[in-house]
């Protein structure tokens, strides 16, 4: 992933393991958006949405976090 | 059914002929809905405060996976202190300790804001529940003695079995059953609606009394049947603040999972070390913590009962009182819906739709006697008569002060108007008409037989017309449908719900009005017992089964069902038997819940998905760079060629 060094490389996945805990508090609270669809495409969907995005967000957000810390 | 129920939801209200006998309710409509709003003021500065007080280990063990974290967050914080504590490191100790500060940090907040999620759930849920315990305050009960007189005693004394005399402007100090007497009571602290309920013994429907609400006119006798602290109300405060949260099966099955997964994580970051060992890249107990917490689902590990605790909440804000989270998250897994036709799938009440003209007369002149007849009929069926009428054209063009009413009665079966000009009009079951217009010395003809056939073949109840003895036609009375029920059944359908509609109609009425309201299957001429059956036979095929009920016959199937809703109004054993309770008594909740339970399950699902997702991004951020260190060996690959080779020179 390029990033600036090992160090930096964990703290900043540790820092997004962190912030995303309350990031996701009001989607906790509110619940995912309710749409009557059948069990398969309910599990295409969330599959897409959170297995995909789960698997790319964290990528990008570790690779922001680790431009933006100062530690070498 | 309470008929008045329907106009409480704007969705469900009629527009057509319905508007004007149920729009007297509806100026409540706005204000009411949830129960009394929770003040959600400095629900954060707690929450904040909880979080830190969540730290204690007693608390966290409860957990698995934040165990873990905290664990490691003490670990990193001992070799903060001093790096060489598990073991000699190579590098520069001043550095080390930054580095293991930085991550003890970060693993401290990760610990916090995990708790934090779950303090500001429970601080809604206690919002609401302080809310509802304003509501109730210890109140002053005359305790019934067994020689007549009375006692006063602090609610709180009160037992099962006590009776309580109240009268005007009381406090009903508990749950119970009216014995004696007929009063008003003032429920809009609990239903939020503001018109009074009669109570009275005897009556399945409205002999039980809710405790915190007020008497307002007349006294009655209570026998109390709940205990202090055991009420409707105090169960749901317990439920809402967590009190009594005990985790669901899903839950546990969830948390297992999760645990087994940590385990496996703890096992594959225990290796890394001799394996960063062998391949000359030494690595630190520091690291190896960031490494197993990043691996560890702690995303969901954090959120979990947060989410449980928002699905009971939001069941609370929907004026429901569940009796444990299993039966809000059993909503979300239900299969069929039994539901009665009235009150639930139609409107308590029948309105009038069309009429049809006989012995040649035209439509107006119909609706004109209808209008006639109608006048004095303060009946919701006679209401939509007169809208129906005055569509029509038609108008009142007598006196209605010179007019008299003739009101129905069981042995008549007719209503009807005696107009000043002497002449008689009546509407009524088509048989009293019939013999009315013979004793006027009229004669019938066989085409009122035949629009009385078309009407019941339509499903609906035929009214015959006179005026004195002549018969001018037929008002086709028809049971409404709920609006938006039918889009409503189509979501569930599509989601796997099936849904069967009881009634005690006959079997054409009953199938028509099941394929106007679009209901997968319906049963006629239903019993109550019918109910139990039907819930039997689809549990036997492996279905999880919901329904509501009101009354003490429905007691059995209500805790036969998977979710079994009682009404508020309904009876204590009712109320007893089922493991939810709607304070608003509105059949129609049911699908809401449905909808619920769903999103509490969907939303589990989903964030427990993009929290396992998330650990591969997290393991290729931390890998690489673990065995990268000092630039001795680019990667993994690597090193598992050099273990390849040795065994191949063995």
């Amino acid at each position: 992933m390029q990033l600036k060094s090992p160090r930096s490389a964990i703290i900043s996945a540790l820092i997004y393991n962190a912030l995303i805990i309350p990031a996701l508090i009001p989607l906790a609270l509110k619940g995912v958006q309710f749409r009557p669809l059948t069990a398969n495409q309910l599990l295409r969907r969330n599959i897409l949405i959170f297995g995909l995005g789960g698997v790319i967000a964290p990528f990008i957000a570790i690779k922001i976090i680790d431009i933006l810390i100062p530690f070498a | 059914m309470l008929t008045d129920d329907i106009s409480r939801y704007p969705e469900f209200m009629q527009t057509p002929q319905g508007s004007n006998s149920l729009s007297s309710s509806s100026h409540t409509g706005a204000s009411r809905r949830h129960t009394p709003k929770a003040s959600m003021g400095g629900l954060y500065q707690r929450a904040i405060r909880e979080a830190f007080v969540k730290l204690n280990p007693r608390t966290e063990v409860k957990n698995p996976v934040m165990f873990i974290v905290w664990v490691g967050t003490i670990v990193t914080f001992l070799v903060t202190l001093d790096p060489n504590l598990f073991g000699t490191v190579q590098a520069d100790p001043a550095q080390q300790r930054l580095l293991n500060g930085l991550i003890t940090f970060i693993l401290f907040f990760t610990l916090v804001f995990a708790n934090f999620a779950e303090a500001v759930a429970e601080g809604r849920g206690k919002a609401q529940a302080d809310a509802l315990r304003s509501t109730r305050s210890d109140t002053i009960a005359r305790k019934l003695l067994p020689n007549g007189s009375t006692q006063e005693i602090s609610s709180t004394e009160l037992r099962r079995g006590d009776q309580v005399k109240v009268v005007a402007g009381d406090m009903i100090p508990a749950d119970g059953e009216v014995v004696k007497g007929v009063a008003s009571v003032d429920e809009s602290a609990i239903t939020g609606e503001s018109a009074p309920v009669l109570k009275q013994p005897g009556t399945d429907i409205m002999s039980s009394v809710t405790g915190g609400t007020r008497i307002l006119s007349d006294e009655l006798i209570i026998n109390v049947t709940s205990d202090p602290g055991q009420g409707f109300i105090d169960r749901m405060i317990a439920l809402v603040e967590g009190a009594e949260r005990s985790k669901t099966p899903n839950e546990i099955a969830l948390t297992v999972l999760l645990t087994v997964l940590t385990l496996v994580f703890l096992i594959v970051v225990a290796t890394v070390s001799p394996l960063a060992n062998y391949v000359q890249a030494p690595t630190t107990i520091a690291i190896l913590i960031s490494l197993l917490v990043a691996l560890i689902p702690t995303t969901i590990g954090g959120l979990l009962s947060a989410i449980g605790i928002a699905g009971m909440d939001r069941v609370a804000q929907f004026n429901v009182i569940a009796t444990s989270g299993r039966a809000v998250e059993a909503c979300g897994d239900i299969n069929t819906l039994v539901l009665d036709k009235t009150g639930t799938i139609t409107l308590g009440n029948r309105l009038a739709d069309q009429f049809i003209p006989v012995n040649g007369h035209t439509v107006e002149e119909v609706a004109q006697i209808a209008l006639a007849a109608s006048v004095f009929d303060e009946t919701p069926e006679g209401k939509s008569i007169v809208i129906l009428a005055e569509k029509n054209r038609a108008s009142v063009n007598f006196k209605t002060a010179d007019a008299t009413g003739v009101e129905f009665t069981a042995r008549t079966r007719m209503s009807g108007t005696d107009l000043p000009n002497g002449k008689e009009v009546r509407k009524g079951a088509v048989d009293a008409v019939k013999g009315f217009v013979r004793s006027r010395g009229g004669v019938v003809s066989t085409q009122l037989d035949e629009a009385y056939e078309r009407v019941s073949r339509l499903g609906g109840t035929p009214l015959a017309v006179c005026q004195d003895s002549e018969i001018y036609g037929v008002i086709y009375l028809k049971d409404i449908v709920k609006a938006g029920l039918r889009e409503r059944f189509d979501q569930l359908r599509r989601m796997g719900v099936k849904t069967i509609m009881l009634t005690g109609d006959n079997q054409i009425t009953a199938s028509v009005i099941a394929r106007e309201a679009g209901v997968d299957d319906f049963i006629a001429e239903a019993t109550p017992e019918d109910k139990i059956d039907v819930i039997r036979r689809e549990q036997s095929e492996g279905k999880l089964v919901a329904m509501t009920g009101d009354g003490t016959n429905d007691a059995p199937a209500l805790a036969q069902a998977n979710v079994g809703v009682a009404m508020n109004s309904g009876t204590q054993a009712a109320k007893e038997a089922a493991n939810m309770v709607d304070l608003d008594s509105d059949p129609t909740k049911l699908i809401d819940l449905v909808t619920i339970g769903k999103q509490l399950l969907i939303t589990r699902g989903a964030l427990t998905t993009f929290s396992i997702a998330n650990d591969i991004a997290k393991y290729f951020a931390i890998i690489p760079t673990i065995l990268q260190q000092q630039g001795l060996v680019p990667s993994i690959s690597c090193s598992l060629k050099v273990l390849d080779r040795q065994s191949f020179q063995r």
